[in-house]
């Protein structure tokens, strides 16, 4: 038996999920006095998870758009509902991105004691495998399980490890979040009664009225809008960062907004897009607004954490841009669809350079957090004399968020813009505002903490950087130059389960 | 060829990348290393250039590899190596190579010594990636990245504020421009499928008829494409009204100034579009743009240089009203006249720069020429380069400086416009005024900061061997190329201009002599004798005449000292606004309507309906059953049946 078949055999997918469970739980018995055992078992079921997800994306077929590595278990006969896990083109990245930023996120919370270490690397844990729940499910009641039970995670973690205003900010978050997903479960149970099957992929081959297909469009793009977040339901996301703890900010940022665009993805694009064609005219609005609009109010930040979460809304926006374009394919006769293909992949790459991006500048600021005590930013100055390798890698991260061409932030923009165009030349003027106002916001953030001359005796006495916190860092630098300098390596994996993506669209009437 | 040419880029990068994880201490190992990873590549590119001069033209396209590619459609990175490549090649390694030599001397006392020359190497590599690139792409990385190399550098030394907003202004400015590049990039994508030159220009002949709607007028499209484009090209090399960046970025260390603010990044945007010549043969109304913005561009910035007294800032302006003189041969479609004044300039202005660094050195850092003086004696080398350097950039004839320039100046007088020609001979004046300024003020008069004359750096051999080097092309590289390259078909596979120039070569020029002979009886040369003649009597014999001209024209030396209110606009004025608005757009709209207004008022308001309804659950058990009888009559009376 060789190699390959002993893969399929295997439920992968399950122990995706489960093992770093099964960490947690195992965590949630150790002593909370045994810092390095925790770091161990910790640091030994992320790793795993990753190894699993590395051989998940190793013999991942990348010819083909077809399900990979199903497991379907009957789950509630009656309902028709079922076990059902799978990875196709866009959840194979996902799964990669969550398994790598959990990694990270473990080795960078050894940097710092804190109280019950073992219930907060737990929690982690949970939230690694509640996340790979979301992307493997293909049974919509299995996604929305996971879907919710994720909040829970970082609940806690903001609410017991958070900032002195964490009850605002955890109460805020989970009541916004939860509103947008109990509209998706009504559209959730509207379509598996409609279609007998509460398997996702079924959803894609009905005929819906625009009318009926516009209200479902509305519960699902509050529900993905508020998570990603699209202007205006974002609020939540900056009273959310700047309470949570730095590594609560880092998988927040990194991949809990991804949720948001990969749930587009699944269904909005497929499921509705005569209502998407027929809203397109205000959604894209709404997503230049975001990235210009949020660019402006970055810019006004006084507290790190507040500008790199309004940032991410900003970068988010060219997501939702990529999405909203796709709906075009509807046209056929007028629309190139290689052009809207390219703005899909691109919305897909810049959300997996945003994860690697921001969960460098949040451990960033988390590293001068965690000496300084304080995020505003004009409480630093001088920090490039006192850290230089840390200022130098911030810088990296910094030139990298505004969008620098080999670095991974660029080339998300670059294939948006190229569907912009294609379907709007102001569209694309309006979007490419960003080179400007991300080097803005980005930049002056630098220059402010990195450069000048040396302020106030908290700076003077920095700690150079330890190895925990350079390590996770020199991971992420390295993965957004790579897909800054071959970005295909990523984009092929994606390539046919997003050209089929469009071909359903484009099919479907 | 393809060895060759991959080593010229990759080198630099190599070299910049074992600086930057090799933990190196001492400064000679760095200075090794850094010198030799541009010094191959030097020797590579003049290799590859005399084999092309003696005439081995070719055109080679190289697929390195692929970047993204889709159905139709293949982003790549390669490598294209023709003539222009080669004689750009030859300029960035040649400069870079002698700046990397001179800053062992001038950087030595420098605690991040390393950290200097990690930036120049990748400096180098970033250029050489624009000048090799064989598509839009490329182009455009390599683009950002010299802008990032640039705001490196000139934030070098990071603890001057002053260091660190020019580097902050000159990136955020050359980014307004590369949306135009970028924009223009994604246009000639969306047209072509490809955004290789090779396919680019193949498609020009059926894209000439495109048009695209803006807001509903229809516009050609390839002169849109130009048009974007060129807004990155005028803010990469400084023209007028996106030039402002460059004399800030002389905070940079000073043999940056030379290898990045005048001999190489800057003239990106020259290259870019002598690159894309067939694209703005078709762009007539923009070219008109362009050679206007270059006129502007070279005379009005040349009158600031005059009012300037920082020695650096003098050069930084005289460089951006050289560029001037490009753009101006670029609007006129002589590109190859341009890349021509591009060489000779890069090599003269990168001397100056340099003997300008000498004398900052030798002055403490002082860098306003009116205190200094009397350096002639103590620095004979210096000025006597420096010498050659001024006498070039004047355009005296025979100097290179004379070939380039001149040839510019020409077009318009054979080609007749007259405006163009009559500013840029006048421009001579202004140059030759501003250069003699700095060549009296330093070199003539008393020594004012009291320097011993036993100092040792004039006689530091790294300081010196770059200005010894440099001073060759600059007094010769003009003339000997003149008729070998310039006008022997040696663009003929890359600009497209190689019909034009023949014919003005024929009809004008005949002869490189003949050239100079005839110089001597035209106007630009009895300009430039006026000009030599009286800088003498202002900056020399007698300041009193300068002193009553300045005072009966206080007002245009108001203007010229505030650099035309560029200073005040980008320094002051930008930001508050930029800062307001954005606070406005937070605090008032943000928070105030969105958040407090929406959703927190969201929420208040059901926790003031609750807090109403909450008061009906009182706990009495006699309030709940009179509420029960109550609701029980209503219930019979509504439906008993009467």
């Amino acid at each position: 038996m060789n190699f390959n078949m002993f893969i399929q055999n295997i439920p992968l997918l399950s122990f995706l999920i489960w093992i770093p469970i099964l960490g947690g739980i195992i965590l949630l018995f150790i002593n909370d006095k045994l810092p390095h055992l925790i770091k161990i078992i910790g640091f030994l079921f992320s790793s795993l998870t990753l190894l699993i997800s590395i051989i998940l994306l190793i013999n991942f077929d990348q010819t083909s758009y077809s399900l990979q590595y199903v497991e379907k278990l009957v789950w509630i006969k009656n309902l028709n509902i079922n076990y059902h896990l799978a990875v196709d083109g866009f959840s194979i990245l996902f799964i990669i991105l969550t398994t790598i930023i959990t990694s990270v996120i473990i080795l960078f919370n050894f940097s710092e004691l804190r109280e019950q270490n073992n219930k907060y690397t737990a929690l982690f844990l949970f939230l690694e495998g509640l996340l790979l729940g979301v992307f493997c499910a293909f049974d919509s009641i299995l996604f929305y399980i996971f879907f919710e039970a994720m909040l829970i995670p970082l609940f806690l973690i903001i609410g017991i490890w958070g900032g002195p205003n964490r009850v605002y900010a955890t109460i805020k978050f989970f009541i916004y979040t939860l509103f947008g997903s109990v509209l998706m479960l009504v559209a959730l149970l509207y379509l598996s009664f409609k279609v007998n099957s509460f398997y996702i992929p079924d959803y894609y081959t009905m005929a819906l009225e625009l009318d009926v297909q516009i209200l479902i469009f509305m519960a699902f793009l509050i529900s993905f809008g508020i998570k990603i977040p699209m202007w205006p339901v974002h609020t939540w996301l900056p009273d959310a960062h700047v309470e949570a703890p730095s590594s609560g900010s880092v998988i927040l940022a990194a991949v809990l907004l991804k949720v948001g665009g990969y749930g587009m993805i699944r269904f909005l694009l497929p499921i509705t897009p005569d209502a998407g064609m027929y809203l397109n005219s205000i959604l894209i609005p709404l997503s230049l607004i975001a990235i210009i609009y949020i660019s402006f109010v970055a810019i006004a930040q006084e507290d790190m954490k507040k500008l790199i979460a309004y940032s991410s809304v900003a970068h988010m926006g060219f997501v939702t841009l990529g999405i909203f374009l796709v709906f075009n394919a509807i046209n056929p006769n007028q629309i190139s669809q290689d052009f809207i293909h390219i703005g899909l992949q691109g919305a897909i790459i810049q959300m997996l350079s945003h994860g690697l991006i921001s969960a460098g500048l949040f451990i960033c600021i988390g590293i001068i957090y965690s000496r300084t005590k304080s995020r505003m930013i004009s409480e630093q100055s001088g920090v490039g004399q006192i850290m230089p390798v840390f200022s130098a890698i911030m810088m990296f991260f910094l030139l990298a968020n505004s969008g620098l061409p080999g670095t991974s932030g660029f080339v998300g923009e670059f294939m948006v813009l190229i569907a912009s165009m294609h379907i709007n030349i102001f569209y694309a003027i309006l979007a490419s505002t960003t080179l400007v106002l991300a080097a803005a916001y980005s930049l002056w953030l630098g220059k402010r903490v990195l450069f000048g001359e040396i302020k106030g005796e908290k700076v003077i006495s920095m700690n150079a950087l330890k190895i925990d916190e350079l390590w996770p860092l020199l991971i992420l630098a390295f993965l957004v130059l790579l897909i800054g300098i071959k970005p295909d390596i990523i984009l092929n994996i994606s390539e046919e389960s997003s050209l089929n993506m469009i071909k359903i669209i484009g099919n479907k009437y | 060829m393809y060895i060759e040419s991959l080593l010229i880029v990759l080198l630099p990068l190599l070299g910049s990348t074992i600086l930057l994880f090799l933990p190196i201490k001492s400064n000679t190992t760095t200075s090794i290393l850094g010198n030799i990873a541009i010094g191959i590549p030097m020797l590579l590119s003049i290799g590859l250039l005399i084999s092309f001069l003696s005439g081995n033209i070719s055109t080679e396209n190289y697929h390195l590899y692929t970047w993204y590619a889709g159905n139709i459609y293949l982003f790549e990175i390669g490598l294209l190596v023709d003539s222009l490549t080669v004689i750009m090649s030859f300029i960035v390694t040649f400069i870079s190579f002698f700046v990397h030599i001179y800053s062992i001397a001038y950087m030595e006392k420098d605690s991040s010594f390393n950290r200097f020359f990690i930036y120049t190497n990748f400096f180098t590599f970033s250029m050489l990636l624009i000048v090799f690139s064989n598509n839009f792409l490329q182009l455009f990385i390599g683009w950002e990245l010299v802008g990032l190399s640039s705001y490196l550098l000139i934030g070098f030394w990071y603890k001057k504020a002053s260091a660190v907003n020019a580097n902050l202004k000159a990136f955020i400015v050359n980014r307004v421009g590369d949306i135009g590049l970028l924009l223009g990039v994604i246009l000639v994508f969306i047209n072509c499928n490809s955004l290789n030159y090779e396919d680019f220009f193949s498609n020009l002949s059926s894209l000439k008829s495109n048009y695209i709607n803006l807001m509903g007028f229809e516009i050609h499209l390839l002169p849109f494409i130009a048009l974007l484009l060129f807004i990155g090209a005028a803010a990469k090399s400084a023209q007028i009204p996106l030039h402002f960046w460059l004399p800030d970025s002389m905070e940079g260390p000073t043999p940056i100034s030379a290898l990045i603010h005048a001999a190489t990044m800057v003239t990106a945007g020259i290259f870019m579009i002598a690159r894309l010549s067939p694209l703005y043969d078709l762009s007539e109304y923009v070219l008109d743009l362009i050679l206007f913005i270059g006129v502007a561009t070279a005379f009005f910035m040349g009158l600031v240089a005059l009012v300037q007294n920082d020695i650096k800032r003098i050069i930084a302006y005289s460089t951006i009203s050289q560029l001037g003189y490009m753009t101006v041969a670029l609007g006129a479609s002589y590109y190859s006249f341009a890349i021509y004044h591009l060489l000779t300039h890069a090599f003269f202005k990168a001397l100056l720069f340099l003997c300008a660094g000498s004398i900052i050195l030798k002055c403490h850092h002082e860098q306003d020429i009116n205190r200094m003086g009397g350096l002639r004696k103590l620095m004979p080398l210096t000025f006597a380069t420096f010498t050659i350097a001024g006498f070039s950039l004047i355009g005296f004839p025979s100097m290179s400086g004379f070939f380039s320039k001149d040839l510019i100046i020409d077009i318009f007088k054979y080609e007749g416009n007259s405006i163009a020609y009559y500013l840029l001979v006048l421009s001579i004046f202004i140059t030759t005024l501003y250069t003699a300024k700095i060549f009296f003020k330093v070199f003539f008069g008393d020594n004012k900061l009291k320097i011993e004359k036993n100092n040792e750096l004039e006689h530091k051999d790294t300081l010196l061997i770059p200005l010894v080097v440099l001073s060759v092309p600059s007094a010769f590289i003009g003339w000997s190329l003149f008729d070998t390259m310039l006008f022997n078909n040696f663009f003929k596979y890359s600009i497209s201009d190689f019909a034009r120039i023949e014919l003005f070569y024929d009809t004008y020029i005949s002869h490189s002599t003949v050239f100079i002979l005839h110089s001597f009886n035209s106007l630009s040369f009895l300009v430039l004798l006026l000009g030599l003649i009286s800088s003498y009597y202002l900056y020399y014999a007698n300041d009193k005449i300068l002193n009553s001209i300045e005072t009966k024209f206080l007002v245009f030396k108001k203007i010229l000292i505030n650099e035309y209110g560029f200073t005040k606009f980008s320094n002051i004025i930008v930001p508050k606004y930029f800062k307001k608005f954005a606070n406005i757009i937070w605090l008032k709209s943000d928070v105030n309507v969105i958040d407090n207004f929406f959703v927190n008022g969201m929420a208040n308001l059901i926790g003031l309906i609750s807090s109403k309804i909450r008061l009906i659950q009182t706990g009495y058990l006699y309030h709940y059953a009179f509420t029960m009888i109550i609701g029980l009559l209503i219930f019979l009376i509504t439906f008993y049946e009467f």
